[in-house]
């Protein structure tokens, strides 16, 4: 094994940050958010196409949850504004939240003694489009009893119940913060059917962050890294598909390939002679720079969600 | 039923083109109902307790203890508080993420949810004071009654208004603490030992200004303790005068200043976590 | 018909789909006129986003693969000069195995060559003979 001693690429300035959209479901400027000393986002300008699925990812603590928060009133941004479905939260989040069906990180709901039915019905009845047809097919699948109250309830319970919530009342927009956390491995996998199936019925715009990248791969089609409350990158799923690829290559014995500085890689596993490089960057041009550093390039291959949000969280901790 | 303003017209059948959401938001008689439903639902069982605590109590103590006195306005203040906390416990500011996430303004949201605890409140109240009214009335001896020339020259009826402004002041003022801070018992019970630890301290370094402004504050006139506590003392005499009525002004004064308090306190924004 | 769809792969999942249907058509498990799965039907079942099977369907109609009946669904057209369908699936195939060739270090010669030897019929007959 071989360690480069290359200087780790300049990313910032290579990762695309914006999005273009017009009317976006959701759109930060200059996004601040701060607890005391402790700094939770950064100048997040963040764009969230309207019926996109944009996936948030980004380490325990890298803002997230702070993030969704703001754009459900919950908390208030230090500097900078947010628009959710073209209005301000800060100014008007009832209305905000009436479009919104929203899975807080939390499981707990603070009434122990409440029914869940009873909790439904108290629900249902803020939402002008609460539909309670579809509520009841919701509860079948998600196999939710009315009768339990909700101390008596797992987490995973507890979750499915937010589920419901979330989505009874069709809303324009989710956010889901870890909407399948605590949930068992049959149930998650139903629940992301579920998702699709809802968005095919009831179109609206996500935004989802889970530390499961893996099990959003097919849906989502908009990612966004948050590392230590900065936003890294935000880019459509096909362009990240394009430009971050894993190329399969065999280095010149005389070394010569370390002439690849100037690629931006993000991840490189030596083997001797043969080198598997994450690099950002159009196919043709990487290819050609690496035959033309005497290298051969045996195979190119895009990289799964999870693998590409790992590859762009590892290198926004300066880590190539 | 529930109502909301601005809602879409409901298309029947499931057939047609589903609806979406809209930015229609329930309105205030909506989220008043949800509000005293779902307080009937999760503290229930405590105000059964209550009402069954409160009407044995009268049932089984000596008859002359249910007055606008003594015993009785004791404990309709300590449950005004007591209740305040109730209808937050378990939501401090920081915690109130579900009832936060529902379409409904913040601070009107937390103000129905005050007005839904008044209500159960007042009707807890009118259980356990029916029943010690009605023993009242059946006890008093009717020569005594007529002697007076009726009832309400025995104990004025305006002395009985203080069974209720009692309560519902401390309601009020420890609701205005349960809206805004995480702590509301501590800070309810710290603010009063301060205003106390600071009259006294005024009094011992005879401290004009300060133990003055303290002292017409808690203990004047027209002070909280005229307030909470200023018919007591005042026995029936058959036939005798009434003291002044200026704990009836101290009391309606103190009921709108912590009025007054939970809307100020609904103002403050605190962040969930 | 079944789809089977990879997000690791090098073509974008609406084209996978796309090709999955095509697929289907030139072996007969989807015959014309026949139904293809709802929209909401196979996102669900593929977990995937319902925009892209709705990209994938709409350029399936685009390229004359499939029609659309109002209300009633998308349908496979007739399946016009099978050959040619059958020959650009066999290309695709060819170019897979070559990529994963060439990454192993074997030309394309040496990968049909392989192929020939590894022909199945070869084994079945030398069993009868034994």
């Amino acid at each position: 094994m071989s360690a480069s001693t290359l200087a780790p690429p300049a990313l910032a300035g290579v990762l695309p940050q914006r999005l273009e959209a017009d009317a976006p479901a959701v759109a930060t400027a200059g996004l601040s958010k701060r607890y005391g000393a402790r700094t939770a986002l950064e100048d997040v300008d963040l764009t969230v196409p309207d019926g996109a699925v944009y996936l948030l990812a980004g380490a325990n603590g890298a803002g997230k949850t702070s993030l969704l928060r703001i754009l459900q009133e919950l908390a208030r941004p230090t500097a900078g504004s947010a628009r959710v479905l073209g209005i301000d939260p800060a100014a008007d989040g009832a209305a905000v939240r009436a479009q919104t069906g929203y899975v807080p990180e939390r499981h707990d709901v603070p009434y122990g003694t409440l029914r869940v039915g009873r909790l439904v019905t108290h629900h249902a009845a803020h939402y002008a489009s609460w539909d309670a047809a579809y509520a009841a097919h919701l509860m079948a699948r998600l196999e939710i009893e009315p009768e339990p109250r909700f101390a008596e309830l797992s987490k995973g319970q507890a979750r499915r119940v937010q589920l419901l919530l979330a989505l009874a009342h069709r809303p324009r927009l989710l956010l889901l913060d870890e909407p399948t956390d605590g949930l068992d491995p049959l149930v998650r996998d139903m629940v992301l059917e579920l998702l699709a199936e809802h968005l095919a019925d009831h179109p609206a715009t996500v935004l989802v962050s889970t530390h499961l990248v893996g099990e959003v791969d097919r849906l989502a089609d908009h990612v966004g890294v948050l590392t230590r409350g900065h936003l890294l990158t935000q880019i459509s799923r096909a362009e990240l598909h394009r430009l971050l690829r894993r190329y399969h290559f065999e280095a010149p014995e005389d070394g010569t390939a370390a002439d690849a500085g100037a690629l931006h890689v993000l991840h490189r596993t030596n083997g001797g002679a043969e080198r598997a490089w994450t690099v950002w960057g159009a196919e043709a041009e990487v290819v050609a720079h690496l035959t033309a550093a005497g290298c051969r390039v045996r195979q190119v291959e895009p990289l799964r969600l999870e693998e590409a949000a790992v590859a762009l969280l590892r290198a926004g901790r300066g880590r190539p | 039923m529930s109502t909301l303003s601005a809602a879409p017209p409901r298309k029947q059948g499931g057939a047609g083109q589903p609806e979406t959401a809209t930015a229609a938001t329930p309105s205030i008689r909506t989220v008043l109902r949800r509000q005293l439903a779902l307080i009937a639902h999760t503290r229930g069982r405590a105000m059964f307790t209550f009402v069954l605590m409160g009407g044995l109590a009268i049932l089984l103590m000596p008859e002359t203890l249910f007055d606008a006195q003594s015993t009785t306005l004791a404990a309709g203040f300590i449950l005004g508080g007591v209740w305040a906390l109730g209808v937050w416990s378990g939501e401090a500011p920081s915690e109130r993420v579900y009832h936060r996430m529902l379409p409904v303004g913040r601070r009107r949201h937390d103000l129905l949810r005050v007005l839904a605890g008044l209500g159960w409140l007042l009707a807890m109240l009118a259980v356990v004071y029916t029943v010690g009214g009605t023993r009242l009335m059946t006890s008093w001896h009717p020569e005594h009654v007529a002697q007076a020339g009726g009832v309400w020259q025995i104990v004025p009826g305006r002395y009985w208004i203080n069974l209720l402004t009692a309560p519902l002041t401390t309601y009020l003022a420890v609701s205005a603490f349960a809206v805004a801070v995480e702590r509301p018992g501590l800070w309810m019970v710290l603010t009063l030992g301060a205003s106390l630890g600071l009259l006294r301290l005024a009094e011992f370094l005879e401290l004009g200004p300060l133990r003055a402004v303290l002292h017409f504050l808690l203990a004047g006139p027209h002070g909280l303790g005229e307030a909470l506590v200023g018919t007591v003392g005042y026995v029936p005499i058959i036939g005798g005068q009434t003291p002044p009525d200026r704990w009836l002004y101290a009391a309606l004064a103190w009921l709108a200043l912590a009025a007054l308090g939970v809307i100020l306190s609904s103002r403050v924004y605190r962040d969930v976590r | 018909m079944l789809i089977h769809i990879d997000p690791a792969e090098d073509r974008p999942i609406y084209q996978q789909i796309m090709d999955e249907v095509q697929r289907a058509r030139v072996m007969g498990t989807l015959p014309p006129d026949g139904a293809l799965p709802s929209v909401r039907q196979l996102a669900g079942e593929l977990r995937v986003n319902p925009n892209t099977v709705q990209q994938a369907y709409r350029e399936l109609e685009r390229e004359g693969a499939v029609y659309v009946k109002r209300g009633q669904g998308t349908f496979a057209a007739a399946l016009e000069g099978s050959a040619g369908a059958r020959r650009r699936l066999l290309a695709e195939v060819a170019g897979r195995a070559l990529r994963d060739a060439h990454r192993h270090g074997f030309s394309a010669d040496e990968l049909a060559e392989a192929v020939r030897a590894a022909n199945p019929e070869r084994p079945r007959r030398a069993r009868r003979h034994a």
